[in-house]
């Protein structure tokens, strides 16, 4: 039998959908509609995939680029399956609407990213449906977004600011790092793929709440830094992204670790302890600061990989 | 009292089914990802004229596009919605997933496009007169959608199939006798994103209806009902089959567009067209073995 949430959420009071009142618009997040909606790709056609020389790799690093890649298919997938909720979130609480019309061209663009995650995955051998060590689920299985959307006591802004400009600017941050140190020539194009389309993701997030961050009182805006600290301290920094913040010292970890770096070592499209922790560290102190401009200060950060950030 | 909670499914997320399950709609997806339009270029904007049309028909035409807003913006929490609960039905394949996604976008241009055009006739109106009007239109689908008690594949094929096609069907007759060109390309534009999001659910409902038994056509018997009584015949898609009194305005504003080739259709032209339309639907329902519903011509 599946099992059943009752919590409170959203949907336990009626729509009420009027006014739709579209004076209050962002125009910078309707430019970033416009511009997604310009600037489509198609992960099978714009990838030349027959130019995928898989000869030139042994099948370990194969095996290790299959792991890489369909470990970072299942986070897109995690975005298609709980991100909507914050459009449903915007509709029930009347949002700008210029907020949903960029949602949906996200939405489409995370589906894409899982979709070109999966060929690469396939054309290095096999998309892997689910971590060979179970154990490892717990890293990458949710970052709690659709709850969060649905939970009526979680302020939206709280929402947008842990998941856009916390996680989305990391996982930005990764993308853009892959794309310049990845050699292959189609992991690489599979990056910038997806960097191209962060980018907008990650601005949608910062022009919001450069709107909304003013006109929050004390009390939402520290639901606004726990909810961030709580994104990158519990998601980011417990190995969502990058499997060497994982913290748990399990079999699964180490063998998603070592498949990073065989990766990273082929130029398929990983990286590696070493490498990343500096970017890391930068994009939390980015973080922080850029935060600061909305009267919010983030806690400081332990792991034991990273130090104190 | 207690509020009634919402009873949502809890997500099993692995093992996340990424390959083509079903060609039918992995076909779908393809042609999906390939039919994308911009509503800033793809259509000739500075064609429509509309200052230099009188004053009457300009407030006709503005809340004509502004009513159909109201309508098409349920799709902003409506698909979000569907697609949230396929992920959280165990084993659902992926095609279908991936396609709700583009169509959202496809919907998200069609507000805008709405938009732009209400702008352009004076000025978009953000509710309508009446609020037993607005009420019809509030459906609350997003929660019906997520409850674990709806069944989702008689919500896909009443609403999805048979809903979307019915709004094909009108978008397409809205553009036969308009002349401006950014009226007709923004209705044909419109009427062939919504036949394909139609199709998409009817081949939805092919992949499943073999393993439908006895009362899972029940329960999309009874949901095609509900969509007929709650949305096509109701005055959600167009306002003169929303009972005398409710929508008056808009239906007045409808009338006067049609007659000055703005973009709508005459009512004996909608009513014959809806009733075919709803007429080859039970054709079609009769031949899955699904007990189709009477029904009065609007």
């Amino acid at each position: 039998m599946p099992q059943i949430s009752t919590a409170k959420t959203i949907l336990d009071t009626p729509e009420d959908r009027f006014p739709i009142d579209i004076s209050n618009s962002i125009r910078s997040v309707r430019d970033l509609f416009y511009a997604g909606a310009k600037n489509q790709w198609d992960p099978r056609n714009d990838i030349p995939w027959d130019q995928f020389e898989k000869s030139k790799y042994t099948e370990e690093q194969l095996w290790a680029a299959r792991n890489a890649w369909s470990r970072r298919a299942w986070l897109e997938y995690g975005a298609i399956s709980e991100s909507p909720a914050i459009q449903i979130r915007f509709a029930r609480e009347c949002r700008e609407m210029d907020l949903g019309l960029f949602f949906t061209i996200r939405s489409q663009e995370e589906a894409r990213h899982a979709e070109v995650c999966y060929l690469m995955a396939e054309a290095c051998g096999g998309y892997i449906e689910a971590p060979p060590l179970r154990e490892y689920e717990g890293n990458v299985v949710t970052h709690g977004v659709r709850k969060m959307a649905l939970d009526p006591d979680c302020v939206l802004e709280a929402l947008i600011a842990a998941l856009v400009c916390a996680a989305e600017e990391v996982a930005f941050d990764v993308f853009k790092h892959l794309s310049e140190i990845t050699t292959d020539p189609i992991a690489r194009a599979c990056s910038r793929g997806i960097t191209r389309d962060e980018v907008r993701h990650c601005a949608f997030g910062w022009y919001y709440m450069a709107k909304r961050a003013p006109l929050l009182d004390a009390a939402e805006l520290k639901q606004v830094e726990e909810a961030v600290a709580v994104m990158i301290q519990n998601v980011e920094m417990n190995g969502y992204h990058s499997s060497w913040l994982a913290q748990d010292d399990t079999e699964a970890t180490r063998a998603d670790i070592e498949w990073d770096r065989i990766t990273y070592d082929a130029g398929l499209g990983s990286t590696v302890e070493e490498v990343e922790k500096p970017i890391f560290i930068a994009s939390v102190q980015r973080i922080r600061e850029q935060m600061r401009a909305w009267g919010c200060e983030l806690p400081l950060f332990d792991h034991p990989r990273t130090g104190t950030i | 009292m207690t509020e009634p909670h919402t009873k949502i499914l809890v997500e099993q997320r692995f093992p996340v089914r990424l390959g083509q399950q079903v060609a039918s709609l992995e076909d779908a997806y393809r042609k999906e990802k390939g039919a994308h339009w911009n509503p800033v270029a793809d259509i000739p904007w500075d064609q429509l004229d509309a200052d230099s049309l009188p004053q009457r028909d300009r407030e006709a035409a503005r809340l004509m596009w502004s009513r159909r807003l109201w309508a098409a913006y349920g799709y902003l929490a409506e698909t979000p919605a569907v697609l949230i609960r396929l992920c959280l039905e165990f084993g659902r394949p992926i095609s279908p997933k991936f396609f709700l996604t583009v169509r959202n976008t496809q919907e998200a241009c069609h507000i805008d496009v709405l938009q732009k055009m209400a702008e352009a006739y004076g000025g978009y109106l953000p509710k309508p007169a009446s609020k037993n009007y607005a009420a019809i239109l509030n459906l609350d689908l997003a929660q019906r959608i997520l409850d674990a008690d709806t069944p989702i594949d008689a919500y896909i094929l009443a609403h999805c199939a048979i809903k979307i096609g019915a709004e094909a069907v009108l978008y397409e007759l809205y553009g036969t006798a308009v002349e401006n060109d950014a009226i007709s390309t923004a209705l044909a534009l419109i009427a062939e994103d919504k036949r394909r999001h139609a199709a998409f659910g009817w081949e939805f409902v092919a992949d499943r209806l073999p393993g439908w038994d006895a009362a899972d056509r029940e329960a999309a018997s009874a949901e095609i009902v509900r969509v007929f009584d709650e949305i096509i015949l109701s005055g959600y898609l167009t306002p003169f089959c929303a009972a005398p009194g409710l929508a008056d305005d808009e239906r007045a504003a409808e009338r006067h567009a049609a007659s000055a080739g703005l973009g709508s259709a005459g009512e004996a032209q909608q009513r014959q067209a809806l009733t075919g339309y709803l007429s080859e639907v039970r054709e079609r329902l009769l031949g899955m073995s699904i007990e189709p519903p009477e029904f009065a011509a609007p």
